[in-house]
């Protein structure tokens, strides 16, 4: 998986690329720890370009997400595929990360 | 990673022979990663010297697998398919993953102390998978 930093004032944008799963998971939340201890906590992932996710990727989001509690942060999901979206659903994780269509928006809720 | 390398390599000569419709060909490629991830990760304890057997194959319109693997299995009694785990945790969506995508998903425990996934997909149904 291919990991994209970037700021946007104080919020941390990462950009995902490739599959989310038992290969890349531990790669995600390495980055995202890092961002959190040294950069901001506030974080968005954008999964635009995640064309797979499973229930490895799902943990490590899970992870990742209670990371940023415990650090008093927030973050973000953006630009989920239409089937990432679905498993999502199924899983009800909606119910606990803030989903957002695009960046933009999910910039402007922090 | 022995496993996902293996799931990658079934899917993508599944999906060059299926010419399906997208959700089908993603509700296989999800079922092959939650098996062979699960076989690798709790059925071989990550041992990557264990063997890992698998079949797969379309018949009357359906897609079959089966996978393998040598690890003592479980019974589904003791899972609740009607609820996913807490949001909280991390692990443990991939069974439930699995019965959600297919329609029909067999565990078997085999002679010699190996475990079976076994699973079929409606290859036909443009409804399949979710929103249910």
């Amino acid at each position: 998986m291919d990991i994209q930093k970037r700021m946007e004032g104080d919020v941390a944008i990462l950009s995902l690329e490739g599959r989310l799963d038992l290969t890349s998971a531990s790669g995600l939340k390495e980055a995202s720890k890092n961002v959190l201890n040294n950069e901001s906590k506030k974080v968005i992932l954008n999964l635009d370009k995640v064309d797979f996710i499973n229930s490895s990727g799902l943990g490590a989001l899970v992870s990742i997400l209670k990371e940023v509690r415990n650090s008093q942060g927030a973050m973000k999901l953006t630009n989920l595929a239409p089937y990432v979206k679905e498993i999502f659903d199924i899983t009800q994780l909606t119910n606990i990360f803030e989903i957002f269509s695009d960046e933009k928006q999910a910039l402007s809720s922090f | 990673m022995r496993s996902v390398k293996m799931a990658d390599d079934v899917f993508e000569a599944v999906a060059r022979n299926a010419s399906r419709e997208s959700r089908i060909v993603y509700a296989i490629r999800t079922v092959l990663s939650e098996a062979f991830s699960n076989a690798f990760l709790y059925g071989d304890k990550q041992n990557e010297d264990a063997v890992i057997e698998f079949g797969v194959c379309f018949k009357d319109n359906k897609f079959v697998a089966s996978i393998i693997n040598e690890g003592k299995g479980f019974t589904d009694n003791n899972i609740n398919w009607e609820e996913f785990p807490s949001v909280a945790q991390e692990s443990g969506r991939g069974l439930q993953l699995i019965k959600k995508f297919s329609d029909k998903v067999e565990f078997r425990k085999l002679d010699g102390g190996r475990f079976e996934v076994y699973v079929e997909i409606f290859t036909e149904s443009k409804d399949k998978v979710i929103n249910s």
